[in-house]
Order: structure tokens, then sequence, then C-alpha cells
């Protein structure tokens, strides 16, 4: 029994981390790596962030997304950038909700760029309605 | 084993237990006139109306400030004033504030000073007169005259609309021009635009 409930767990384990291994990346982001910089509210409509790229400027943050629409269909993309200190802390006073009309099969760049060079990490916070 | 049972059970019927629902109809400590007044979120895209509104402003200083940090222009901490910025649309627009919340983020960002501007500079020289003049003050701590620091730039803009309109549409375009100014040589160090198209259908 001791055995039978020891090999159990191991393959148990074994699956769950198979699973994590292969999670799904979601049809928002186009890599895992992309997608752990998003975080989105509910459907994206259809929109997906295909590049993600960030570079020092003058001692601050830039980073620059490229959003593509796969559907025909126009959507209504609403995004703002969130920054973090070293400490994990928010750096300014978060910004504002920033609306993008994206064409049916239209690709977009946005930008944003750090409020000062204390912010060090960031996360786009995007949301979409059809339009 | 029987203790063990039992044990199993209590724990099982522990877990089952149902937590008690929060009170309701519990008034909250607000005074209101209406139920139809709320706080919302200040940053939330606001499109009441196609006039300019808070969105616009809050858009065209976060893109003015973005864009001015990461130029090479502001490179060890320079000195800043405000200078006039038009309103050249039909609609009355403070333009007084968009260049406030720009010079905020721009003081928090710590990538410049700002020394005080033309308006600001009565009140300034009213301090230092009351300081030195007045008799009032022992000379330990005292601000002295002469000795205030000049600004190396200014900033300088303007916002112009194009509106045109149909019976069923209205369509508002802000262009916010914004330019920095290098005082002594009165050369342009840095400029950008921010444009916001605003459609409203009947």
């Amino acid at each position: 029994m001791k055995r039978f409930l020891k090999y159990s767990l191991t393959a148990g384990l074994l699956v769950a981390a198979s699973a994590l291994a292969q999670a799904p990346i979601p049809g928002y982001a186009a890599s895992a790596g992309i997608a752990s910089k998003l975080s989105v509210r509910g459907s994206l409509q259809g929109l997906q962030v295909f590049d993600l790229r960030s570079q020092v400027r003058n001692e601050v943050i830039v980073v620059q997304a490229e959003i593509q629409n796969l559907i025909e269909g126009d959507s209504r993309l609403y995004y703002r950038f969130r920054w973090v200190d070293s400490g994990g802390m928010q750096v300014g006073d978060g910004e504002v909700w920033k609306p993008l009309l994206i064409l049916g099969r239209q690709s977009q760049f946005i930008k944003g760029t750090a409020p000062g060079p204390k912010a060090v990490d960031f996360l786009i916070e995007m949301s979409a309605e059809p339009r | 084993m029987r203790i063990i049972k039992l044990s199993i059970c209590a724990l099982l019927l522990a877990g089952c237990a149902v937590p008690e629902p929060p009170p309701r109809d519990v008034s909250q400590p607000v005074v209101r006139f209406t139920r139809q007044t709320s706080y919302g979120d200040s940053k939330a895209v606001e499109t009441v109306t196609n006039q300019f509104g808070s969105t616009d402003l809050q858009m065209i200083a976060e893109k003015m400030v973005g864009s001015l940090l990461e130029h090479p222009a502001i490179t060890g901490r320079p000195t800043l004033t405000l200078s006039s910025v038009k309103n050249k649309t039909s609609e009355y627009i403070d333009t007084k504030s968009i260049m406030n919340s720009i010079q905020t983020q721009l003081v928090k960002s710590g990538k410049v000073r700002f020394v005080r501007s033309m308006d600001e500079m009565q009140s300034g020289v009213d301090e230092l007169q009351r300081q030195n003049q007045s008799g009032l003050y022992k000379s330990q701590g005292k601000a002295k005259m002469g000795q205030m620091t000049a600004a190396k730039f200014s900033l300088e803009g303007e916002i112009v609309s194009i509106v045109k309109q149909s019976v069923s549409t209205k369509d508002v375009f802000y262009k916010m021009t914004l330019k920095l100014y290098d005082v002594e040589e009165g050369a342009i160090e840095w400029q950008d635009e921010k444009e916001i198209r605003k459609t409203t259908q009947r």
C-alpha cells in the first residue's frame, strides 16, 4: 500500500510538473515571456501582443509593444503601463487608461516611458471591447 | 481507533460549517443626497462629451513627460521654467492645469528642477522683501537677495483644435505642441506633439 501511494504521488508530481512546463500560452500573447508582462482583463477581442521590447534611454525604461488584431472586426483597446521599483513598489501615481482603436487585421505600436529612473520593471494592463 | 474516527468526523463537520453571512442593510458612514453619485476611477477614459476632458489632459501630460524624460537635453538635472501655453481652440481649456500636470510629473521624476515662472515670481519677490526689508527677522537663516537660480530652459506651447460637424457626426481634433527652449541661445532643444481625435455620432 505504501509503495502504491509513493508511486502515485511521484506520478502525480511528474504530471503536474509537465503540465506547468507546457502551460498553454494565452491567445493574447505570442509567447510566454510576453504573457508574463501583461495583465489582461477579460477577453482582448482578437488582439494579440506579438512583440514586446524595452530599452533604457537617458536612465529611464522605454517600452514598446506591437499589437495585432487577428480578426476582421475592429477592436478598441484600453491600456496603461504600471511601473514598479526594485522593491516591487509602484512608481508614480498610476497612468491614465488610454484608448486605442485597432482596425481589423491591423497592427499598432504602443509605447510607454517610465516616470523616472526609480522604475525598474513594468506590467501592461489591458482591456478591450468590440468597436 | 474510535477516538481517531471521532476526530476525523469532528474535523469534517468543522470544515462543512457555513460561515455567517455578512450583515446586510448596514449603512455606510457617508452623507448622501442621492444614490446616483459615486466615486469613480480618476484614471478612467471619460467620454461623456467630445469637449476637452480629463482623459485628454492626462494623456497629453503623460506623452509630453515621457518624451521629455527620454531626451538627452535634460541630462544633468537642468533648471526649467514654465512659460505660456496658448489656447487656440474654440473652447475654454485651462492650459495652466495641463502645464501643472506636466510640471508635477517632471518634478517627481527627479530628472529636472523647476524655478519660479513669471506668474509665480511676484510671491517669491514679496517673501524675499519681507525677510530682508521689513526689519523683522534676525540675519541668521534669512534668505538672501540675489541668490535665485535662473532657468536654463523654458517650456512653451500651444493647443489647437479642428472641429468638423455634420447632421449626425461631430469630429474634434486636438493638437498640443510643446517646445523646450534654451533660454540663453533661444534654440529649441526638444519639441513634441500629442494628437487626439474624438468623434461623436448621434
